[in-house]
């Protein structure tokens, strides 16, 4: 295991150089109340405290970044008759807000281990067999620094999809704050006889070598290990920290692999009470990590056009509706169940991947209270 | 090597249309670009997404034998709002 350590200052002083050699930097940013993953454009905003204990999560998850809610796919022109089309996959000119277009790596710091896992559906769903290329440009110039929770929210649920508070999955990097707070006594007494120095250090561990380059390449105060003592001291410490935050969650029971249950109870009634609550707003697919759904739309006039890939969600009252006016989803009943089977049915079978991290955002913004772990925690 | 844009359609010309009832018109559509009917192909009874600029894109299954690869054939119906182009 690669670890290093580094304080606070010096991991600002490390993006802030991060940021001066041209990269580009993108983290949880809060404008008017609102935390959002954004590009750093001033090193002033480089501005954190990973010891802070209510950081929250950022109201739309990482797959913005790597799939914008609105996307141009292509131009369209027609003059004297014919018509001609401009592949905007090609198209080396993008607007300079399109990270398609930049040749630098695009490095996010920051993201919740929650959102980092969420990566994977999406390199499933766009990179294997047909390959989208507007999101394997973006992803293949991405690095993913994730920032280890120390708190639990209380809509998070990570724990019981198999991810923990402080998971590695689909990070490059990952910080950990070793946050020991006076009342551990474990760690206290375990940290202060190994490096009483270091209670402010973040623990930074490497798991690919794109990370290990971005570490290397731009210069930073990073402390190695001098011991396998201190290394696995260090990892006990994490995992101590891990326990404690996991101690602090509400919805802890696992859910298990429930595919052959869900499709047995396919027409149960329990459907139908949680169908007629369900708005059909689609803010749970908005702020959901892992809802991939889009929709190709025209926006035109005369004799010119431009076709954009949308967002969309399967619980819109229009996603399944036929030109005849049939829809075979007719009901909330059908399109909510649709969402749930999607998530922990066919999508697990298909790709063996679990197509929910547990970050509770759907939970948290539903505007009729629906939770997905207390819907999902029927079949167990 | 530009990677491949899947978004991007082949385009077609209106070779010959058959009224087949009063709302049901068969359109044989030739490929436009050189070398697309020979990169294009399919099996019998699948269907094609069908996009008009401007209005919009919906499935239609394919009529004619995937044999016979210079033009492709299909029946449309008239409902909603591609159908009327």
């Amino acid at each position: 295991m690669d670890l290093r350590l580094i304080d606070n200052n010096g991991l600002q002083r490390w993006l802030t150089a991060i940021l001066e050699s041209g990269g580009r930097l993108f983290m949880p940013l809060t404008s008017d109340g609102l935390t959002f993953y954004r590009e750093v454009q001033a090193k002033e905003d480089i501005h954190f405290d990973a010891f802070e204990q209510h950081r929250g999560k950022p109201y739309y998850s990482l797959k913005e970044l790597l799939f914008p809610i609105s996307e141009p796919v292509l131009r369209y022109q027609q003059s004297n008759g014919e018509f001609v089309i401009e592949d905007l996959a090609q198209d080396r000119n993008q607007p300079d807000d399109s990270p398609a277009s930049s040749t630098h790596d695009i490095i996010v710091f920051g993201a919740t281990p929650c959102d980092a896992a969420a990566v994977q559906v999406f390199d499933h769903v766009f990179l294997t067999g047909v390959v989208d290329p507007f999101y394997a440009a973006r992803r293949s110039k991405m690095v993913i620094i994730g920032m280890s929770c120390t708190q639990a929210q209380p809509e998070c649920f990570c724990t019981a999809v198999g991810l923990s508070p402080m998971s590695s999955k689909g990070c490059d990097l990952l910080c950990t704050p070793l946050d020991v707070q006076p009342d551990d006594e474990t760690l206290v007494t375990q940290h202060s006889t190994q490096n009483p120095e270091a209670k402010a250090d973040i623990l930074v561990e490497i798991f690919t070598s794109t990370g290990k380059n971005l570490l290397e390449n731009v210069q930073g105060n990073w402390r190695e290990p001098s011991t396998r003592d201190e290394v696995q001291h260090l990892l006990m410490m994490k995992s101590l920290l891990n326990n404690r935050v996991q101690q602090t969650m509400v919805k802890k029971t696992a859910l298990s692999n429930a595919t052959v249950l869900l499709q047995r109870d396919f027409e149960s009634p329990v459907w139908e009470d949680i169908g007629k609550k369900c708005l059909g707003c689609g803010v749970c697919a908005y702020v959901c990590p892992t809802c991939h759904c889009f929709d190709l739309a025209d926006e035109y006039d005369v004799c010119s056009g431009c076709r954009y890939k949308n967002w969309d969600s399967c619980c819109f009252a229009h996603f399944t509706l036929h030109a005849s006016g049939h829809n075979p989803r007719p009901t909330q009943l059908e399109r909510y169940r649709q969402r749930v089977m999607h998530k922990f049915c066919y999508f697990l079978e298909e790709a063996g991947i679990n197509m929910c991290v547990g970050c509770g955002r759907c939970t948290k913004f539903c505007p009729v209270g629906i939770d997905i772990y207390e819907v999902r925690a029927r079949w167990q | 090597m530009a990677m491949k844009n899947p978004y991007y359609p082949y385009l077609m010309e209106v070779r010959e249309i058959y009224d087949e009832t009063t709302d049901v018109r068969t359109l044989r559509l030739a490929f436009k670009e050189n070398g697309s009917s020979s990169e294009f192909s399919w099996r019998a009874g699948q269907f094609g997404q069908f996009l008009v600029f401007g209005a919009g894109e919906c499935p239609f299954t394919i009529a004619n034998s995937p044999t016979r690869k210079e033009a492709i054939e299909c029946s449309f119906k008239l409902m909603g709002k591609v159908t009327v182009h």
